[in-house]
């Protein structure tokens, strides 16, 4: 019967395709939602210890400070969706048309179990240093450290 | 048809489930969504109100002080209308279960809701000892030591009005916290003894800074240093000079002369006891020994041959080197007041050392003698007028290196001298920070928590 | 069996657009949360942003006093350690707000801050950073735009009651939310003298306290004309909070002198006549007397002496130079300038030296109306003993995306 090929031919195949069509369409939703809020609850910290990472520095580059250490223990989560992330970080000058230096200290970020990364920058002055270190979210010492030196130089590292 | 009635029944059901989870999928305000930082806002008020210390001050009054209605209207005037605060303040004590007590509460509202931010700041009461207390030169090395002439057997010239040992009271009591050590040298034996590199108190004597606070005049020691100082063939002490200004490039010395032309006479009351042995002005126990003395410290100071003498016959007298040097701005009307330089009008105001703006200048130094004597001005107290150096802070250094080899920091101003002058130069070359400090003890700190919510809005 | 067919065809189109339509609708809320998430992060940014700001003196940290373009972006004063900012980085901002002015005999454009008639901070766009700048040296060039407002939290405002026999003077201080009762109220107030070949002025000092509702009245008896041109500094204090007020009255408004900022490092200003600027009718040479003055502890005004050039007389048009003072020093104060330019016309002009002098407001970055979702927090400051707030308004340049 014709009707019955129409129905078939078309129905069926429609059929099919909703059963692996209906979960795919649900999983990249879904999917796209949490890697928007995972990623960007990993800006929101990388940034907020970028913020305080400069805020450390300028207090002890102060001529005020003369020489000592200071540890900050950053009030970033130790999770995000339950997956730990961890940060690096590279120390590289840069010099403007004037000639006046600086050096900008780019932090990566990683969430493991995820694959998502992202970077900010902290602008720091000529006397920054950086200790290459790790920064392990779910540790339970996980700090900043920053010291300065009695020739002016400010030494930071993840802790812990 | 059933088919659609299948479809009308799922579009109904899926609809019924999207409603639902619509209304437990509640959005947050967009104040909880973005929302002030309350805790910074509460600490930066509470910085600001105890900028000068009123903060401070106000809590430690009886709670019955008409000042907390101030700081109440303080408070009310600096945050926004929509903000309700608490502030307590709280006696911090230590000899029980209670750490802290509650003194006294200031609020604009009773309850401030469920949501809100509190800063917290500790002060201390202004019956506690607040001290500035100044970086000590040479603290990190080097230095450190002030020297200040106070000798008792030499007389000075230019400081009328004063004399040397109350002007070296004065310095003594203005510079001596920037210091490490200041010493008084009490005569012309312990001026030798400084001179010969022997310490007097284990003091260092490398870096250290001299004030010569006999104007023109300059403490000459008995012994070798008048032997040796002592130019016959010239008649003249300019020798001496020479070999000051040795000294101070071998032990990197700051050598200050506070008025008027620096190395003008020597001195030494129980050496020159003759009825001439005077500066025909009627003080007794110096030689004159004119420009040729700030002519040979230059020479020893950039380690140049001495004796550069010449016979003048027109005045019939030896001169040294390029004679008088020094420049009289007193002479031009348009010049004859030279100004506290922009430097140092800055460091009045760090230091709290405020001399006058306006000086008179009739000793300036020329600005050829950093190229003849490779000096290099480091401070300037006085603007410089038409090439001519009324005050500074001249540092040696040697052509081959960097390093400074000895200093002097003259003012040439007529007299009589001020010494505010003299301190605030040599501050303001050295630049010394002053860090403040508190001193805590039981029953002198309070402990102030201000307390943040917001009222309106979305 | 069409009908079969048909009901079929018809069912599953139905079907598929509704699950189209639903899978949008449920996608919506998922990217509404999704946004709402971005803002909650972008609160966060613009507090470290603030912060960033406020507690940094940049690089190098004396660049409010230099004519560097900075390496690093901050306000702090460099001397003191907190929210305390530097009066001479502010004076740096190039001005969001008002319109700038074209000086032609210097072909530069300057940034306008004017508070009322008299009272200018004209800064020379050479020597001002503008916000693309500031953006790319906080790292936030292309992803975010922010606007930072400081504005003091005490304000005074100050108008004339009666103008002669005696001149009354109405005071109300007011702060960010109440009024300040019981404020001491300390003034300055300087009369102008054009008897002379160049106006001068003398000043008289004095203290009272503002009612509960923050007004107090003051009298000079010695005002017995309506055109003496006269200028009150007035400063408010309560616990700690300090606040600047000032009010002239001038009697030529169509003629007077302008100062720019042409060099913060040599502390250079240019003394201009207002109609190579503003143009007007009969114009003319205007005398004037320059004074630099500086607020001391006991809120009298310490005179601060400029030099030769104090005094002198500037023309209009081509050929006819500007003139220059030179202000001798780093700390704030006021470029106090009396001009004449005939016996009985005449006036005051008035230049903060660091914004905080005369508590200038600082507007700087873009204009947020507009835009989809903007952030804001406060931070309360002080700028040379003056208080302040700071406002930052931040907002995000990606748009609606939720994905990248």
């Amino acid at each position: 019967m014709p009707h019955i090929t129409i129905e078939y031919a078309i129905l069926v195949p429609v059929l099919i395709l909703q059963i692996f069509l209906f979960p795919l369409t649900t999983g990249w939703l879904m999917n796209t939602w949490v890697d928007s809020r995972r990623s960007l609850a990993l800006q929101e910290a990388a940034s907020h210890l970028g913020s305080i990472m400069q805020q450390m520095y300028f207090s002890l580059s102060h001529d005020t400070i003369l020489a000592g250490s200071v540890t900050q223990k950053p009030d970033v989560p130790l999770y995000i969706e339950n997956n730990p992330y961890t940060g690096n970080a590279t120390l590289r000058t840069v010099v403007d048309e004037a000639q006046n230096s600086s050096k900008i200290l780019d932090i990566t970020f990683r969430l493991e179990n995820t694959g998502i990364t992202t970077t900010t920058r902290v602008i720091l002055g000529q006397n920054a240093l950086w200790k290459n270190s790790t920064f392990v979210s779910n540790s339970a010492n996980t700090c900043i450290v920053a010291e300065k030196f009695e020739n002016g130089t400010i030494l930071l590292s993840f802790g812990g | 048809m059933m088919r659609t009635i299948e479809v009308l029944l799922v579009i109904i059901i899926i609809t019924a489930a999207f409603i639902i989870s619509s209304f437990f999928a509640v959005l947050p305000q967009p104040r909880e969504v973005s929302p002030l930082n309350l805790r910074r806002l509460a600490l930066t008020t509470l910085q600001t109100l105890d900028r000068d210390y009123d903060l401070s001050q106000i809590v430690f009054k009886p709670i019955d002080d008409p000042s907390w209605s101030e700081l109440q209207i303080a408070l009310a005037a600096t945050l926004p209308p929509n903000v309700i605060y608490n502030l307590t303040v709280y006696e911090v004590s230590s000899d029980g279960a209670i750490l802290y007590s509650p003194i006294k509460s200031i609020s604009n509202a009773e309850s401030l809701g469920i949501e809100s931010e509190a800063s917290s700041y500790l002060v201390a009461s202004s019956n506690v000892t607040f001290n500035v207390v100044p970086e000590k030169i040479g603290e990190k090395g080097g230095g450190g030591t002030l020297y200040i002439l106070n000798c008792s057997d030499a007389n000075g010239w230019w400081i009328t009005g004063y004399t040397a040992q109350s002007l070296a009271q004065d310095l003594y009591n203005l510079l001596s916290p920037y210091f490490q050590i200041t010493i008084m040298i009490q005569n012309t034996a312990q001026l030798a003894q400084v001179l010969n590199g022997t310490a007097l108190q284990n003091e260092v004597l490398q870096n250290a800074v001299i004030i010569n606070t006999f104007g023109e005049a300059v403490p000459i020691p008995s012994g070798y240093y008048a032997t040796q100082g002592n130019d016959s063939q010239h008649a003249s002490y300019a020798k001496y000079c020479y070999i000051l200004g040795q000294k101070v490039r071998y032990f990197n010395w700051t050598w200050v002369s506070i008025v008027g032309y620096p190395l003008y006479y020597v001195s030494n009351m129980g050496l020159f006891t003759g009825p001439n042995d005077q500066n025909t002005w009627g003080i007794y126990g110096m030689k004159l020994v004119g420009p040729a003395g700030l002519n040979a410290f230059l020479d020893g100071l950039d380690d140049k041959e001495y004796g550069n003498w010449w016979w003048d016959r027109s005045d019939n007298v030896w001169k040294y080197d390029n004679d008088w040097i020094t420049g009289d701005l007193d002479d031009d009307p348009r010049l004859a007041s030279v100004q506290l330089s922009s430097e140092a009008l800055y460091y009045c105001n760090y230091y709290g050392i405020y001399p006058s703006f306006y000086h008179t200048a009739t000793r300036a130094l020329p600005s050829w003698i950093n190229s003849t004597y490779h000096l290099n001005v480091t401070s300037y107290i006085l603007n410089t007028v038409d090439g001519w150096i009324p005050g500074a802070v001249y540092r040696h250094y040697s052509p081959s290196d960097s390093n400074f080899t000895g200093a002097l920091f003259a003012l040439g101003l007529t007299r009589t001298p001020d010494i505010r002058l003299t301190a605030l130069g040599i501050l303001s070359d050295y630049k010394p920070r002053l860090y403040r400090s508190e001193y805590t003890a039981y029953g002198t700190s309070r402990f102030v928590v201000l307390q943040l919510g917001l009222v309106g809005g979305i | 069996m069409a009908g079969s067919t048909i009901d079929h065809l018809v069912s599953v189109t139905a079907f598929l657009a509704a699950i189209l339509i639903f899978i949008s609708l449920f996608n919506q809320i998922l990217q509404t949360a999704a946004m709402y998430q971005r803002h909650r992060s972008l609160a966060m940014k613009c507090s470290d942003l603030l912060d960033n700001m406020l507690l940094s003196p940049g690089i190098p940290s004396d660049w409010g006093q230099t004519n560097v373009t900075p390496t690093g972006f901050g306000l702090q004063d460099p001397e003191f350690t907190q929210y305390r900012l530097s009066a001479f980085s502010l004076m740096r901002l190039l001005s969001s707000v008002g319109a700038p002015v074209y000086y032609p005999k210097t072909n530069q454009w300057y940034s306008n801050v004017t508070v009322g008639f008299g009272n200018f901070l004209l800064t020379s766009f050479s020597e001002a950073i503008n916000y693309s700048t500031a953006s790319r040296l906080l790292g936030i060039n292309g992803t975010y735009g922010f606007q930072l407002t400081i504005t003091p939290i005490v304000t005074l405002s100050i108008s004339e009651i009666q103008s002669k026999e005696p001149l009354r003077i109405a005071v109300n201080v007011t702060g960010r939310g109440f009024p300040l009762a019981n404020a001491a109220v300390s003034y300055c107030f300087l009369t102008v003298d054009l008897k002379g070949a160049y106006p001068a002025y003398k000043t008289t000092y004095g203290t009272v306290y503002t009612d509960e509702k923050g007004s107090t009245l003051l009298e000079f008896s010695e005002i017995t004309k309506e055109d003496t041109s006269y200028a009150l500094i007035a400063y408010a204090q309560l616990s700690g909070l300090i606040g600047v007020g000032y009010h002239q009255r001038v009697s030529s408004t169509g003629q007077y002198v302008m100062p720019f900022v042409d060099n913060i490092a040599e502390g250079r200003v240019i003394i201009a006549h207002s109609w190579d600027v503003h143009g007007g009718d009969n114009p003319a040479e205007i005398a004037y007397n320059a004074t630099f003055v500086l607020l001391a502890e006991d809120f009298t005004l310490r005179e601060v002496p400029l030099g030769a050039d104090k005094v002198d007389k500037v023309n209009y048009g081509e050929g006819q130079p500007y003139k220059n003072v030179t202000i001798p020093t780093h700390n704030p104060g006021i470029l106090v300038i009396t001009y004449k330019k005939s016996a009985v016309e005449g006036g005051v002009i008035m230049m903060p030296w660091g914004i905080s002098a005369m508590a200038f407001p600082v507007v700087f970055g873009e204009d947020p109306s507009g835009k989809e979702w903007v952030a804001t927090d406060i931070r309360q400051v002080i700028v040379n003993d003056i208080a302040y707030q700071a406002t930052l308004a931040l907002w995000s340049l990606e748009g609606y995306q939720v994905i990248r």
